[in-house]
């Protein structure tokens, strides 16, 4: 069979295929305004221009047109003054932020001050103490240099010092070697002395001796008879004399053990006073140091308190009343009753005296 | 060449091609604070650290981790214990010291308050005294590794601040200490 | 003669032991009990009255350790003016002293009678007549106690007076500081500052009107004043470093104040009026705990120039500083005592802190509390009691101990830690 070459025609192929890939992009540039609202409605900080097309309605555009143009006005007006806004508000961070930032920069240029003069005190301070170690090294090694001067002194002195003890002890030596010979000497001068005084007094009292025996045997003789004419009468006296002085001995013996049991009685009651008072006397914590008062106090035979006064004063009014109170409390002394009378004599007025021994 | 059988494909793919990208609808969400999150080397944080960080801390907690807790870099041990009645730095403790000396040299903008403790025995105005001997010597220490003055303070607590109540001598070994506060 | 001789020899004995006619008999030592005194409760005519002001005298009077009040069960009869007090009766109880009284209602007021008897001297001692109001009925229970306490020891009494104090409560980062001020027993507090940072230091004006404290709350220690009437308050320091101790001059226009801003706490005199600052001490020690005498001249403070703190006492006229404690190796927190002549401060020994009195002339240093973790000692205006800060188990606490040791007692403390105590002068 035949085949005709047909020339096949590109034109209406062309025409086709160009036709439909523009009605493809018609179609895909429809899409396109439909999906851009979405993203930009959720921007925060943005606000971007809403436009709407549609490519076939022309109608609708106008009015739609008219309608977007007025709202576009508005919203003109709103973005303008939003930026407005932003604008300012981000100057006025800008500003805020140079501030702190210079703020910043006065900080550090204080501290960098401060430490530079810290940092030059320490140096000066290290230098001085620096200066100040040397001059102690100095005057160290001047005071010891010093004292080795004076140590040579001193050892010089004591030798000087000892020299001169010696010299002074021989001195004290000789002197007393001449003394002991004066002395001696002295001593013999004075038994020679002594043995003839006693020489004299002995010569004189021989002869009284002698003289007085003359005189004896002649009273003697005078005596003898006088002797027995007082016997008798003397042995009478005597035995008379002997009674009372029996009688007397004994009273006196009684006196003197009755002023032995007084006085231990006496005793006893003194401490007994000293103990009670002691007990009952509460020492003011104001009382100072050395503080001391005398109290007078008077008793009746049965050993109540009659009077009880400061004779003398502490000085201190808490002080005085203390020791008061004190005596009031540990009365009566009922114990004086038991007392022998010569005793109880003693304590029908007496004074204690109050000073603590162990104040803080 | 002939042209004409390819022209067929080309075509289609040249449509798809313009459909393609005619479709994608772009990332142009909160795209002014997004340039942090886009560096390379962040630790992953960077996407949720973009809000709210000023520009001067952005700059400390950029640079790499080296084991941070709330910010990274600053070392994690900041308590050192003192003996009883003594106010030097223990030889365990000089690597700790050692470590915030260097990061406070790296970091000359960073700042922090030494806070001098003291356990409660004796009278309180006196342990304020102790509590600051011990802030200095630390301070002191820094300084010689070449921190600069005007990154440290120095506050004492005397025994107002105690970390541990109680009065044996475990509780006193650890009220007396230094905090280095950033 | 000689039958005579042992006669007279007899008499002779005899009147020589009635010869002392002047018998004085020494008595050396006393007991220190407390001074029995029996306080019956006033009468009211039957009116209810929202004090017990009996009850509030005896525990003042108690509290001071040198009174002992009979408890009123042994009271053997009730009178309730001069003229009802039998002598006898209250001998008979070995009661030295007898307070009587009566509370008549006028109106809102009351009007209190109360008189004191001595009961060995059988005389009236004391008697006086007072009007307060219903809030006032403490006020007047602790005048009565004052005069009470002067009238027989001698020494003012310091019952009406205030005490300020520092409360801390919590733990950790939530710990609640507080500033109190009160009556001397206890009652009647009310809190003047409230902070979450630590205060210290409190320290009474000379009149009784403003505390001068130091506050942390700006993140470092700071020294203010406060008006207590009004409130109000300045900041006074805010040096660099510590800003401590603050106390008052005697006359009221100066503070004495630790100051670290020079490199290490050193002592300050500022005047109050002109800010202006004079240095006291310039060493590399601690200086700190500054305290005025008495009569304005000189300043005691802690040091550890020696190696540990000890007091040193400096004189403000020839500037001459001179170490007052030898005793011990840790001597701090110095407070005179009002008549000058001897200090109050802590000594540790052995067995821990305590309150110690220094008698400046003699150097003899003498323990007065038997607790270990004692500090902050306040004298009391009247020099007869100190309180100070201790701990029980956990908690710290108030204590008061009398001037020599003997007496003390706990003040008793709600919630938390109580510590820094300052007691005020005289305020009538």
């Amino acid at each position: 069979m035949a085949r005709a070459k047909k020339r096949v025609g590109y034109g209406l192929p062309v025409i086709l295929a160009v036709g439909l890939h523009v009605v493809v992009l018609a179609i895909t540039l429809l899409r396109w305004p439909a999906s851009d609202p979405e993203p930009t409605s959720s921007a925060i900080v943005k606000a971007t221009l809403v436009r709407t097309e549609t490519a076939t309605d022309k109608a609708q555009r106008a009015q739609e047109a008219q309608a977007s143009a007025a709202e576009a006005k508005k919203q003109q007006k709103a973005d303008q003054a939003e930026q407005a806004a932003a604008r300012a508000e981000a100057e006025k961070q800008r500003q805020a932020a140079e501030a702190a930032r210079q703020k910043k920069a006065e900080a550090e240029k204080q501290h960098e001050a401060e430490l530079q003069a810290l940092t030059q005190a320490r140096e000066q301070a290290q230098e001085a103490a620096r200066r100040r170690a040397e001059e102690a090294k100095q005057a160290a090694r001047q005071k010891a240099e010093a004292e080795k001067q004076r140590q040579a002194e001193e050892a010089a002195r004591r030798k000087a010092e000892a020299e001169k003890q010696r010299q002074a002890e021989e001195a004290a030596r000789k002197k007393a070697e001449a003394e002991k010979q004066r002395q001696a000497e002295e001593a013999a001068r004075q038994k020679a002395e002594a043995e003839k005084k006693q020489r004299q007094a002995e010569e004189a009292a021989r002869r009284k001796a002698e003289a007085e025996k003359k005189q004896r045997q002649a009273e003697e003789a005078a005596r003898r008879k006088a002797e027995a004419q007082a016997k008798r009468a003397a042995e009478a006296a005597r035995q008379a004399s002997e009674q009372a002085l029996a009688q007397s001995i004994a009273g006196e013996e009684q006196a003197i053990a009755n002023a032995r049991q007084a006085r231990e009685a006496a005793n006893g009651f003194k401490n007994l006073v000293k103990q009670a008072v002691e007990q009952a006397w509460i020492i003011p914590s104001s009382a100072g140091d050395q503080q001391r008062a005398v109290v007078r106090i008077t008793l009746l035979p049965t050993g109540e308190l009659v009077d009880a006064s400061i004779r003398e004063s502490s000085g201190n009014a808490a002080f005085d009343r203390s020791v008061l109170q004190a005596v009031e409390r540990a009365a009566p002394f009922r114990e004086m009753q038991s007392l022998p009378t010569s005793a109880q004599r003693q304590f029908r007025e007496f004074n204690l005296d109050f000073n603590p021994e162990d104040v803080r | 060449m002939k042209f004409v059988p390819y022209a067929k494909s080309l075509a289609v793919a040249l449509s798809l091609a313009v459909m393609a990208g005619c479709s994608s609808t772009g990332g142009t969400q909160d795209g002014s604070f997004d340039t942090g999150s886009g560096a390379a080397g962040g630790a992953g944080m960077g996407g949720t650290n973009g809000q709210g960080v000023s520009s001067g801390q952005v700059s400390g907690s950029q640079l790499g981790g080296e084991g941070s807790q709330q910010q990274a870099g600053i070392p994690d041990v900041r308590t050192i214990y003192f003996g009883f009645d003594q106010d030097t730095i223990r030889p365990e403790f000089e690597s700790v010291l050692n470590a915030h000396a260097q990061y406070l040299r790296n970091h000359p903008d960073a700042h922090v308050v030494l806070q001098g403790h003291a356990d409660e025995r004796g009278t309180r105005e006196y342990n304020l005294g102790l509590g600051e001997r011990r802030a200095q010597a630390v301070e002191q220490f820094l300084s010689v590794q070449g921190v600069s003055p005007s990154q440290i303070d120095v506050v004492s607590y005397g025994e107002e601040r105690p970390a541990v109540e109680g009065h044996s001598e475990q509780s006193y070994a650890k009220n007396r200490r230094v905090v280095v506060a950033y | 003669m000689k039958r005579l001789t042992p006669l007279l020899f007899g008499w002779l004995l005899l009147f020589s032991s009635l010869a002392s006619a002047d018998l004085t008999i020494q008595i050396t030592k006393g007991s220190d009990q407390a001074i029995p005194i029996a306080i019956v409760p006033f009468a009211t005519d039957g009116a209810q009255l929202p004090e017990d002001l009996s009850g509030i005298v005896e525990s003042d009077l108690s509290r001071s350790g040198q009174f002992a009040p009979l408890p009123r069960d042994t009271l053997v009869a009730t009178p309730h003016s001069a003229d009802e007090v039998y002598f006898r009766d209250w001998r008979s109880v070995d009661s030295n002293y007898v307070l009587v009284g009566r509370v008549s209602p006028q109106g809102d007021q009351y009007r209190i009678r109360f008189e004191l008897m001595d009961v060995y001297g059988e005389k009236r001692m004391l008697g006086e007549a007072l009007t307060v109001s219903a809030d006032q009925l403490r006020a007047g229970a602790h005048y009565i106690s004052d005069k009470v306490y002067e009238a027989i020891t001698g020494t003012r009494g310091a019952f009406s007076t205030r005490i300020a104090y520092v409360t801390a409560q919590g733990a950790g980062d939530k710990r609640q500081f507080a500033l109190h001020v009160a009556d001397a027993d206890g009652h009647n507090g009310h809190q003047i500052l409230s902070s979450d940072d630590p205060i210290m230091s409190p320290s009474w004006s000379p009149d009784g009107g403003k505390l001068a404290y130091v506050s942390f709350e700006t993140g470092n220690s700071a020294i203010y004043v406060q008006n207590l009437a009004t409130g109000q308050r300045v900041q006074l320091t805010d040096f660099k470093g510590i800003n401590g101790a603050p106390v008052w001059s005697p006359d009221g226009r100066r503070l004495a104040m630790s100051l670290s801003k020079d490199g290490q706490p050193e002592i300050y005199i500022m005047d109050i009026a002109t800010r202006k600052l004079t240095r006291i001490t310039r060493n590399g020690a601690i200086d700190t705990e500054p305290a005025w005498a008495p009569d304005g001249r000189s300043l005691i403070f802690t040091s550890d120039r020696s190696g540990g703190p000890q007091l040193y006492r400096r004189d403000l006229n020839s500037d001459r500083t001179q170490r007052v404690t030898y005793t011990g190796d840790y001597n701090s927190r110095g407070r005179f005592a009002p008549d000058g002549k001897s200090l109050f401060l802590v000594h540790r020994d052995s067995r821990g802190f305590h309150v110690a009195r220094q008698n400046l002339d003699t150097g003899r240093l003498t323990v007065l509390t038997d607790t270990q973790w004692d500090e902050s000692p306040s004298v009391a205006p009247n020099g007869a009691m100190v309180i100070f800060a201790t701990q029980r188990g956990n908690q710290g606490i108030l204590g008061v101990v009398s001037a020599d040791g003997k007496a003390s007692y706990r003040l008793p403390s709600a919630q938390g830690d109580v510590r820094e105590p300052a007691w005020s002068p005289f305020l009538n």
